[in-house]
């Protein structure tokens, strides 16, 4: 796998036929090699019968549902060559998955962000504020579950301001400090979407002042699930924080510790894109083929990069909307898509458990 | 939710007429009603067909050579919160064997619940049933309530359906000194088909078939304690007659399963449990996918904790050779019911009592998994929830 050659391309840049060809021939090379260097995912692909010579075909290369990082160590690299290991972000109560890289898949993950996040804001660095407590790098709590995005979002940044001191209360001096000095407010701003509103925005309403941000750049993520349980749409956040800080450009992304870098960033029509460093296909719950256009199905990730672990083909368990490829307004390239939210998990029949509320 | 606040604790015989009364106006009601959303119902109108004057009467001959009994006062229930319609049955049977009944329904009853407690509650309204209404209380309640508590101190006895956790969890807390227990935690339950009978079967008859094993599996997910998780192949040798058999049977099951839904959550749920079960099982398996409506893993022996072996919406665990070499190992404490065709029943139990097994509590043909009885998981409603009064007549001649 030439990684080089992989991450010195534009991450916007692959026509359909180009990528669909290229993807085949990498994942499937892929899928060789941890089968042959994992030996969980080679019991997986022979148990569910996939033939040695697996096909060059983007869609027939086996995935492996999210859920199974939560419960088994999967590596395909020998224990003293990882050198990081990730882990999700899982809500209290849940397994949290465990991500196990080595020196060159973290670089080439963040090397694929780097080139993503270029393509949005720009080759110069600037400077970057984190909506968030000031120790969530130090706190080895915290860590596991926001600090690894906020890590990777600061090679963007030239100095590192926080907004929330340690009892997550909104900082306006220190944010007003780090203002000064800041060319004309030209800032990347980073957050957790549900951290941003309820910390920062709700705070910011609240005290009824409003901040000059409008050349910043906010980028957000981690999902909608608690703004959704306060009905507030992507549409309402954007218009929202416009109202207290000015910023117009806003992007959320999708993305996930078990593919890290190369994430899904929103663009100014406000869909998610696919770059060249990875894939989606949306998958029919009857039989896993692959949705049509506008057709709603369980999101599939795909990516070359992940090395040190099989997490080129993922299952996950979220839905969307892939809306079309190549031809976004926005003028990039690759697919491009809506994220509809997490899978409704209802509950399913049965006496296998009771009197839970 | 139906009901009243304060119960009128005295006990009434069994199978007395104002209860069959009133269960079967319940009937009448439920099977008149054509709702609109007919697979949510299904399970209502089941229960609708099971609480019909007829059915109730069968099981009254049952007992009428079982002595004087009378029932034991208050019955309190909790039934599984994912069993749609339990909580009808439980207290029905709690009502036949001649006491009053509380039932705590769970905050995340089902909506067909809700809708049969409505119905349940303008029946006890009609003046005939003034005296039963004062003997049925259904309510809900937040899990760590206080209520719970005291329904538990107060009663005479008490029916859980549920996890083993919380049974335990409740089989702690104070009781009556007398107070009796019925107790239904978790279970698992198996089907053994005869591959001969399956290759000889006629069509219709196979059709029949499946559809009825579609009943007691994916028509609750093959979630209940009584759906069969294994299927097992009472086989002598393993021929090309005898694959064939066996793969006629799932095509039909997955022609008979063809209307169930593989919503996204069950697909990465039931996709999940298989590819993790292919990673962890130690032994060869071979796994067969009918897309993702079903599953089938063929194992080479029967595992050594066939109780944690879960199968969900589709998803079976099958074996071949002869029933007597699995129900050994199969036959854990935990084995409910075993649903079979083409073998004996009678067989089957003989072989339990024979070999002194401490699992198998049901034998029903295919299709009856679902079905409830006063008797049920080796416990008797009727005799558990009423005493038996004896008498000796004093001898004429003294």
């Amino acid at each position: 796998m030439d990684y080089e050659k992989i991450l010195s391309r534009k991450p916007y840049s692959l026509k359909k036929e180009e990528k669909s060809k290229l993807y085949g021939e990498w994942l499937a090379e892929l899928t060789a090699y941890h089968r042959q260097h994992c030996e969980l995912y080679n019991k997986f692909l022979i148990m569910l019968q996939i033939p040695e010579e697996v096909q060059s075909k983007e869609e027939k290369i086996p995935m492996l549902p999210v859920g199974l990082f939560k419960n088994m160590e999967l590596k395909s690299v020998p224990c003293h060559m990882v050198n990081k290991t990730v882990t999700s972000s899982g809500t209290k109560e849940q397994k949290v998955s465990k991500i196990y890289l080595d020196a060159d898949t973290a670089t080439n993950q963040q090397k694929a962000l780097a080139n993503i996040g270029e393509d949005f804001f720009g080759a110069s660095r600037l400077p970057l504020l984190i909506i968030d407590r000031l120790d969530v790098l130090k706190n080895r709590e915290l860590f596991s579950a926001r600090g690894a995005g906020i890590l990777g979002f600061s090679i963007f940044s030239s100095r590192i301001g926080y907004a929330l001191n340690q009892d997550m209360k909104l900082d306006l001096n220190g944010i007003e400090k780090f203002l000064n000095g800041c060319q004309e407010n030209k800032i990347l701003i980073f957050g957790f979407t549900y951290i941003i509103w309820e910390y920062f925005y709700e705070v910011l309403r609240q005290s009824g002042k409003k901040l000059n941000l409008k050349n910043a750049i906010l980028v957000h993520g981690g999902g909608w699930k608690r703004l959704l349980e306060k009905s507030v749409s992507s549409g309402e956040f954007k218009k929202k924080i416009r109202e207290v800080t000015g910023i117009e450009n806003i992007h959320n992304y999708y993305g996930m510790a078990e593919q890290t870098g190369c994430i899904y960033m929103e663009c100014s029509c406000g869909n998610f894109h696919a770059s060249i460093y990875s894939d989606v296909i949306m998958r029919r719950p009857e039989d896993f083929s692959p949705c049509k256009i506008g057709e709603k199905g369980i999101i599939q990730v795909l990516s070359p990069l992940p090395y040190s672990y099989p997490g080129h083909s993922i299952l996950t368990e979220d839905e969307g909307i892939l809306l079309g490829e190549d031809d976004c307004p926005c003028g990039r390239l690759g697919k491009y898509f809506k994220v509809t939210g997490r899978i409704r998990q209802a509950q399913i029949r049965g006496c296998s458990d009771t009197y839970e509320r | 939710m139906a009901g009243v606040e304060n119960l009128l604790a005295e006990p009434w015989e069994p199978f007395c007429e104002p209860v069959l009364e009133f269960l079967n106006q319940l009937s009448v009601i439920i099977r008149k009603d054509y709702g609109v959303n007919a697979y949510q119902r299904k399970e209502t109108k089941a229960f609708g067909f099971w609480c019909r004057r007829t059915h109730m009467e069968e099981f009254k001959k049952r007992y009428q050579d079982k002595g004087v009994r009378l029932g034991r006062g208050i019955i309190f229930h909790i039934p599984a919160s994912n069993v749609p319609i339990l909580f009808a049955y439980s207290l029905a049977m709690g009502l036949l064997a001649g006491n009053s009944c509380a039932v705590r329904i769970s905050l995340r009853a089902q909506k067909q619940d809700l809708e049969l407690c409505q119905r349940m509650d303008s029946l006890l309204k009609q003046p005939e049933h003034e005296k039963l209404k004062e003997r049925i209380i259904v309510f809900t309640c937040d899990r760590e309530q206080e209520l719970i508590h005291k329904w538990i101190e107060q009663c005479d006895g008490c029916v859980i359906w549920g996890e083993n956790k919380t049974i335990m969890s409740l089989r702690s807390m104070p009781m009556k000194p007398d107070a009796v227990q019925m107790m239904f935690p978790n279970r698992y339950s198996i089907c053994i088909l005869d591959t001969r009978s399956m290759s000889v079967i006629s069509e219709g008859e196979l059709e029949e078939l499946a559809h009825r094993f579609y009943n007691d599996t994916y028509a609750v997910d093959q979630n209940a304690c009584s759906s069969p998780r294994f299927v097992l192949w009472n086989q002598k040798k393993e021929t090309k007659a005898n694959q064939k058999a066996r793969r006629k049977w799932w095509e039909a099951v997955v022609r008979a399963a063809a209307g169930y839904e593989i919503t996204a959550h069950k697909a990465t749920l039931k996709y999940e449990a298989l590819c993790k079960f292919a990673m962890e099982f130690e032994e060869a398996i071979k796994i067969e996918r009918y897309d993702n409506l079903l599953y089938t893993i063929m194992l080479q022996k029967i595992p050594n904790n066939p109780f944690q072996i879960l199968g969900n919406c589709g998803m079976f665990f099958q074996c071949v050779g002869e029933w007597q070499d699995f129900i050994q190992p199969l036959a854990v404490r935990q084995l409910q019911t075993v649903t079979y065709y083409g073998i004996r029943g009678k067989d089957l139990t003989d072989y339990v009592l024979n070999n002194h097994l401490y699992g198998v509590n049901r034998v029903v043909p295919i299709g009856r998994a679902m079905d409830m009885d006063l008797i049920w998981d080796g416990q008797d409603f009727v005799t558990t929830l009423s005493r038996q009064i004896s008498r000796e007549d004093c001898d004429a001649t003294v």
